[in-house]
């Protein structure tokens, strides 16, 4: 370690502000996507946070870091400002210069600036934005191979995700402790919440897939950061469900980086979003559809290893609605495996969670309290809602 | 002008916030002190020494000197006292921030007491009939505890409040093994707030563990209890009040719903300390329960040991406790016989016999009405602290809102955290630069940014002004300073440490021994043996069952 410290090590980092995030929040406009939205809130007075938040990042990282960094960023509101208001020199992108970044949406623009960097080969992209953002730079590298790590600068109105360190300072604090042991890194659960429905009052939240994130635990407990999975007890809830599971039977995976992780204990290979189906200790359908997955397993006892997912603890009926109600209505009462580390159960305050499928009449054996696998020889009764109810 | 500065000077802000600096004395370990010849001397004030009046006890004594270094008398002192002042020692500290540990006040009198030759000489193979006034002592703590619990039985081996837990837990599978359900029943509930030795030690022993986490009002309900009651329950292990300090005014349902399917019900009463001479186990119907004699009964907590915990028991689990107790016969005090059932011993011999010793001190120069002052005054202590710290912007108080605890609060700083991103391990960095210990809370955190107060009945009122004043300066610092709290500590004896040490067994040296092999590349050396006398009696009890 101390070897590490003392050793050159010179971090490029990609820059990418969303001048418009947070806009809506200071305004009551819960969350600022959308450009009839942006222009509301331009017009009830309120001024972009991104840019001041990506300054105090820039400003602390330059006064903690020891050894070199670059910065390679996007003209103008979308990082150039940022970077002269701390007074650090950054390589601008050329290609991206033709931005006018307030004058609309910039959701393609964050998608570009993040597929330009990572031809760059930067060491990561840090951007500052909100939830959206982070739904853009994930689009940006969805289906890239490099799983370029990514750390988010909180400036957004809602942050579900897991990729937000807790303020500007620590965001800093977390990219000069990575820097010592870059490399490592955690999946971070990208969600986000239905904007129009929340100003509405109704919450409901949406799993879009997962980001690499730092992985600098040390420093992240307890942090938003510090919500993406911790690996530990993976172990636990495998060998758990192990014992449960009846080779025979035609065991559906659902999706998230927890079950991803039991799987891959079973030394199984499954889709991070998608439902699996695995029998007799083989993965036989990779990501199937409601209509596959009925066709694959109709004469078969159906078992289910699922986890709850996003910010709200939903355990069907969001990011996995393939399972659908005719499946769980197939599915015996004892047969529903709930696995969920304890990090991510107190994160959810331990409850309730939600199952929201339409048309189902047959649920209501899901409901109620619910063992919940949470480690070895350990579970937890939780309480699972209806949230149709 | 400093915002401390400022701070003094502001109208409300006239209690103390001390311009404190740790000392940094890079003080070197004991063993490296060592400087052959040198000594220090204490005279033998009280003149006995049980040990050498008892004859028998020849064969117990060592042949050589222990292996510990040799040292003056102020050089020894030097020592002690640096390493307190780096380490936020008992006696300097103010350690309302370690909440759920119960940090009262140890007398120095019962120091005394325990350190008397009369009780400090005493060695366990010694005769009964040498050991008469020890045995007493032991006899008479066990029916105080008895009085105080409202149980039937008390044994008194265990060497930690975690050792007698795992004694509940031993005793409860053999209750259950001798109705012949052992392995049947193999799953104990607890509560995510219980004492995390309630599922700890129900772990090591073997059993699956089902938790149960609170509603809004910061307790399960009876409901989340009934959906995991079965033929298969063992054991009901639970705090109250938990770690939140919110009691369980259901209880009894609880107590009765688990007693209904056949399991047994354990109450851990690691800290008693808002419950004494109020509320009883036995009036709430428990089998079992516990007390961490370190916790309630003041005496000190140590290095983590050691320590004493009482288990207590009804009448109905009385014959699986382990280890003997103190039985009196016509003509004198006894160790009772194991009985068929027992419990094997959890610790060689009787339990840690200068904690006992304290314990029984301190419940005697209180009393009975003295130990219910103790409760009251350390529920008024909690609420005085509630009531002020709500004041605080950013700190909330999660759970039936607006209504007391009982002896300790959890809090949250989650609202601060939002404002300014300021974590509570940050502000425990920050109110170490004030001189003060503090806790956030055991992982994971279910309440968000916790933070455990403790008051107990030990702080003046002086000194709880002075810890809230310096939070609530902390909180403002979080706002008008951040960079400062971001940094913290600055006036402690080490700034910041890298936590991953902490929790990485490879790096760790619990002994000088240890530090010799890990450290200093020393080749490990077979740990020497006892090898028992010719003339030694044969050990006339069960094989030992050690904790660790």
């Amino acid at each position: 370690m101390i070897a590490k410290l003392q050793a050159e090590t010179h971090l490029r980092i990609g820059l990418v502000v969303n001048p418009v995030a947070g806009i809506g929040g200071t305004v009551g406009l819960k969350g600022s996507d959308g450009s009839d939205i942006q222009k509301q809130a331009v017009a009830r007075g309120a001024s972009p946070r991104a840019q001041h938040q990506a300054t105090k990042m820039l400003r602390h990282f330059a006064d903690i870091r020891k050894n070199t960094f670059e910065i390679i960023t996007v003209s103008k509101e979308m990082g150039e400002f940022a970077t002269n208001n701390a007074n650090i020199e950054a390589e601008i992108l050329e290609e991206l210069s033709g931005f006018n970044a307030l004058s609309h949406s910039t959701a393609q623009h964050t998608k570009e600036a993040v597929q330009s960097l990572d031809l760059r080969g930067v060491d990561l992209v840090v951007f500052a934005g909100g939830d959206g953002t982070a739904r853009d730079v994930h689009a940006a590298l969805e289906g890239n191979s490099s799983r370029l790590p990514v750390l988010g600068i909180p400036a957004g109105v809602k942050m579900q995700s897991g990729v937000f360190a807790r303020s500007a300072e620590d965001a800093a604090v977390i990219l000069n402790d990575w820097s010592l042991e870059p490399g490592k890194t955690v999946p971070a659960e990208i969600a986000d919440i239905d904007e129009e429905a929340h100003r509405q009052g109704v919450l409901t939240s949406q799993l879009y897939g997962y980001l690499n994130v730092p992985d600098t635990r040390r420093r992240l407990q307890g942090g938003k950061v510090g919500s993406s999975i911790g690996t530990q007890s993976l172990p636990g809830l495998a060998s758990e469900c192990a014992k449960l599971i009846d080779s025979e039977a035609m065991c559906l995976l659902g999706p998230g980086s927890t079950v991803q992780g039991v799987s891959e204990h079973f030394g199984a290979e499954t889709s991070l979003l998608g439902v699996d189906v695995l029998h007799r200790g083989e993965i036989i359908g990779y990501d199937l559809s409601a209509y596959e997955l009925h066709q694959l397993t109709v004469n078969y006892r159906l078992q289910l290893i699922v986890s709850p997912i996003g910010g709200q603890g939903f355990l069907f009926g969001r990011g996995n609605q393939q399972l659908d109600s005719e499946l769980l209505t197939r599915l015996g009462t004892n047969d529903l495996l709930i696995v969920c580390t304890e990090d991510k159960l107190a994160q959810l305050g331990g409850g309730p969670l939600y199952i929201d499928v339409p048309d189902a009449e047959n649920i209501e054996r899901f409901t109620g309290y619910q063992r919940v696998i949470t480690g070895t020889k350990q579970t937890a009764s939780i309480l699972v809602k209806d949230a149709r109810h | 002008m400093t915002l401390q500065e400022d701070t003094r000077t502001h109208p409300f802000q006239k209690t103390l916030i001390r311009n404190y600096q740790a000392p940094r004395w890079d003080e070197p370990l004991i063993f490296e002190l060592n400087a052959p010849g040198h000594t220090g001397v204490v005279s033998n004030s009280d003149g006995h020494s049980a040990i050498t009046k008892s004859a028998p006890e020849n064969s117990v004594q060592r042949k050589t000197a222990p292996n510990l270094p040799e040292i003056g008398q102020a050089q020894v002192l030097r020592h002690y006292l640096r390493l307190s002042q780096e380490t936020l020692g008992a006696d300097l500290n103010v350690d309302i921030g370690q909440g759920t540990c119960t940090m009262k006040y140890s007398p120095k009198v019962n120091e005394k007491f325990a350190g008397s030759s009369l009780s400090a000489d005493m060695h366990p193979l010694q005769d009964v009939s040498t050991a008469q006034g020890t045995m007493e002592i032991i006899h008479n703590l066990q029916d105080y505890l008895k009085e105080i619990s409202g149980m039937d039985q008390v044994s008194l081996q265990a060497g930690s409040g975690s050792a007698a837990i795992y004694g509940a837990v031993k005793s409860v599978q053999a209750y259950h093994e001798a109705q012949g359900e052992s392995t049947q029943r193999d799953e104990i509930i607890t509560t995510i707030f219980s004492h995390p030795s309630n599922a700890a030690t129900a772990k090591t022993v073997g059993y699956k563990v089902i938790t149960l986490y609170p509603d809004e009002n910061g307790y399960p309900d009876l409901e989340a209890l009934k959906s995991v009651l079965s033929e298969r329950t063992a054991a009901l292990f639970i705090t109250n009040p938990e770690d939140t300090g919110v009691f369980n005014p259901e209880i009894t349902d609880f107590v009765d719903a688990v007693r209904q399917v056949g399991g047994v019900t354990f109450y851990d009463q690691a800290n008693a300390n808002g419950l004494l001479g109020i509320a009883r186990a036995r009036e709430a119907g428990f089998d079992m329960c516990h007390f961490n004699l370190h916790k309630t009964f003041s005496t000190p907590h140590a290095c983590g040991g050691p320590a004493a915990g009482a288990l207590c028991a009804t009448d109905e689990l009385a014959p699986y406790l382990p280890g003997p107790q103190v039985v009196r016969t016509p003509s004198r005090f006894e160790w009772s016989e194991q009985g068929k059932y027992s419990t094997p011993d959890i610790r060689p011999f009787y339990g840690v016999v200068p904690n006992l010793v304290r314990a029984y001190a301190w419940i005697r120069a209180l009393g009975a009405e003295g130990l219910r002052q103790v409760a009251e005054t350390a529920v008024l202590n909690s609420n005085y602290l509630h009531a002020e710290l709500s004041k605080i912007d950013g700190l909330s108080i999660p759970y039936a809102s607006g209504e007391y605890r009982i002896e300790q609060v959890r809090y949250s700083w989650q609202e601060l955290a939002e404002e300014t991103g300021i974590s509570t391990g940050e502000i425990g960095a920050r109110m170490a630069d004030y001189g003060f210990h503090y806790w956030t809370s055991h992982h994971p955190y279910i309440v968000p940014e916790p933070m455990t107060l403790e008051p107990t009945e030990s702080y003046s009122k002086q000194e709880l002004d002075e810890y809230i004043a310096t939070l609530k300066l902390t909180a403002e610092e979080a706002r008008q300073d951040i960079d400062t709290v971001k940094s913290a500590p600055h006036r402690s004896s080490i700034h910041t440490i890298d936590q991953e040490a902490t929790t990485d067994p490879e790096t760790w040296a619990t002994s000088w021994r240890a530090y010799r092999r890990k450290y200093l590349g020393e080749q490990r050396s077979e740990p020497s043996t006892w090898v028992a006398p010719a003339n030694l009696p044969i050990p006339q009890r069960a094989p030992k069952a050690h904790h660790r």
